[in-house]
C-alpha cells in the first residue's frame, strides 16, 4: 500500500492541491479525474519526485524511478522510436514498438513523426522504464479511437502488475483501462 | 541548382574581371596587382618547400591554438555551467579576453613569451572566451523538459551528455566555431607578421611588405583565405561526425 497524506502544493499563493490524501493498492490501476487547472499534472508530478510539494507525505512510493507519460511527449527528437527506447535502457524496445507503430516508421527520427505516433512512443517509453510505478498524465491525447484502444490494450498487457495511476479527461478511458477512478476537484 | 552554380561562377569572373581592370588602370605594380599577377606568383612559390614549410608551421601554431583553445573552452563552460561560482570567478578574465586589443595583446605576449610560440597563445587566447560563452550558451539552452525526463528515466553522466546535451550545444558550437576559425587565422597570422616568426605564413608576408613584392603579398593573403575555408569546413565536418544523428539537422 502507498499513501499521500495532506498533500498540498500551492502556486503563486493559489492552492492547486489542498490536503489530498490517497491511499494505492500495489499492482491496482487508478484514474485521477478533475476538471483542467485541478491539480492532475502536478499530483503525478509530485509522486515522480520531480516537484517538492509545500506540505504532506508520500508514503511507499520507492525512490527508484518510475515510468512516465508526460503532459508532452518529452522525446530525443532526433533519434527514431527504438532508440528512444534504448536509451533509457529497453532491450527489447522494437519488438514492442511493433505493437503499436507501423513498422516503417520505427527508423525515422521522432521529430518526423505525427503527434499521434509520437504519443505511442512516449507510452511505450514509460511501459520499457524498470520501474514499480508508471504514471500518465492524459496518455491518449492525441489519438483516434481505434488508436486509444489499441494503445489501452498495449498498456494492459504489458503493465506487468505495476501500479498504475493515470491523468484522464474521460470516465471511459478509466473503465477501459481497468481503473478505480480518483476525483481531485 | 546547375543555374545557381553558373550564376556564382559568373559573379566570380565579373570580380575578377573588375579586380583585373583596376590593376590595369593603377598601372603599378608595387601599388596594386591583378588577379593574373597573383596567379603567376602563386605558381612561382606552389613548387617551392619553403612555401610548404610556412604553411605546415602556420597551420600547426594555429591549429594547436585553436584545438586547444576549443577543448579548454568547452570543459570551462561545461564546468562553469555546472559550478556557479566558477562562471563568476572567470567572468573578470573572459571580459578582459574579450575587450583587450588583439594587437596589445600580441606586443605584450611577445614582450614575456618571444616569439617562438606567440601565434599559439594568441590564437588559445582569441578563441578560448568565444567559445566558453558559446558553450554556457548552449548548456542554458537546454530544453528543461528533455532534463525532467532524463531525471525520471535515469538517463545519467555520458548518456544525458550526449542524448540531452548534446543536441542543444552543437548549434553554439558550430557557429562559434565557424567565427573561431576565421579569428584565428586573422589573429595568428597577425602575430606572425608582428613577431616575425621564423618560417612561418606571417614571416612571408612581412618580407613581401619590405621588399615591395606586392604580387606575393596578395598571393599569400589568398593563400591565408583558403587555409582559413579549408580549416573551417573540415572542422565542422569533424563536429558532424562527433555529433553523430543525436543532432538534428
Amino acid at each position: 500500500m502507498r499513501t499521500v497524506k495532506g498533500l498540498c502544493k500551492n502556486y503563486d499563493g493559489r492552492a492547486v492541491l489542498d490536503e489530498v490524501d490517497f491511499a494505492f493498492k500495489d499492482g491496482q490501476v487508478y484514474c485521477l479525474m478533475g476538471a483542467s487547472g485541478h491539480g492532475k499534472t502536478t499530483f503525478l508530478q509530485i509522486l515522480s519526485g520531480l516537484l517538492q510539494p509545500d506540505a504532506g507525505e508520500l508514503q511507499g512510493f520507492p525512490s527508484s524511478g518510475v515510468g512516465m507519460v508526460f503532459q508532452e511527449d518529452r522525446l530525443c527528437e532526433a533519434l527514431n522510436p527504438v532508440e528512444n527506447l534504448q536509451i533509457i535502457g529497453c532491450r527489447n524496445s522494437e519488438v514492442l514498438l511493433r505493437e503499436i507503430l507501423p513498422a516503417d516508421c520505427l527508423g525515422q527520427p521522432v521529430g518526423e513523426l505525427s503527434g499521434g505516433m509520437r504519443r505511442r512512443v512516449a507510452v511505450a517509453r514509460a511501459i520499457a522504464a524498470e520501474s514499480e510505478t508508471l504514471l500518465m498524465d492524459e496518455p491518449f491525447t492525441g489519438l483516434d479511437e481505434e488508436t486509444k484502444l489499441r494503445v489501452i490494450r498495449f498498456i494492459r498487457e504489458h503493465r506487468q502488475g505495476r501500479l498504475l495511476i493515470a491523468a484522464t479527461h474521460q470516465a471511459e478511458d478509466a473503465e477501459l483501462l481497468g481503473g478505480e477512478i480518483l476525483r481531485l476537484d | 541548382m546547375r543555374n545557381k552554380q553558373i550564376k556564382k561562377i559568373l559573379i566570380l569572373v565579373f570580380w575578377l574581371l573588375v579586380w583585373e581592370g583596376a590593376a590595369r588602370l593603377a598601372d603599378n605594380s608595387i601599388v596594386f596587382v591583378g588577379p593574373l599577377q597573383v596567379a603567376l606568383a602563386l605558381c612561382k612559390l606552389l613548387p617551392t618547400a619553403a612555401f610548404w614549410q610556412s604553411v605546415g608551421l602556420s597551420l600547426l601554431k594555429i591549429g594547436s591554438g585553436f584545438l586547444g583553445g576549443f577543448f579548454l573552452g568547452v570543459i570551462l563552460g561545461g564546468l562553469a555551467y555546472r559550478y556557479g561560482l566558477l562562471e563568476d570567478f572567470a567572468a573578470p578574465l573572459i571580459s578582459l579576453m574579450k575587450s583587450v586589443p588583439v594587437a596589445s595583446f600580441v606586443i605584450l605576449a611577445l614582450i614575456f613569451m618571444g616569439s617562438k610560440y606567440l601565434a599559439v597563445i594568441v590564437v588559445f587566447t582569441i578563441v578560448i572566451p568565444l567559445i566558453y560563452l558559446n558553450t554556457l550558451a548552449g548548456f542554458r539552452a537546454v530544453d528543461r523538459q528533455l532534463l525532467e525526463m532524463a531525471q525520471v528515466f535515469h538517463i545519467r553522466g555520458w548518456k544525458r551528455i550526449r542524448y540531452i546535451y548534446q543536441p542543444s550545444l552543437y548549434p553554439y558550437l558550430v557557429s562559434a566555431s565557424r567565427t573561431a576559425v576565421g579569428m584565428s587565422w586573422k589573429s595568428g597570422v597577425a602575430a606572425e607578421v608582428i613577431g616575425v616568426s621564423a618560417a612561418s605564413i606571417g614571416e612571408k608576408l612581412y618580407l613581401s611588405k619590405v621588399y615591395l613584392e606586392t604580387a606575393d603579398l596578395f598571393a599569400w593573403t589568398l593563400v591565408i583565405i583558403v587555409l582559413s575555408f579549408l580549416c573551417e569546413k573540415c572542422f565542422l565536418l569533424l563536429l558532424r561526425t562527433l555529433g553523430g544523428k543525436v543532432v538534428r539537422r
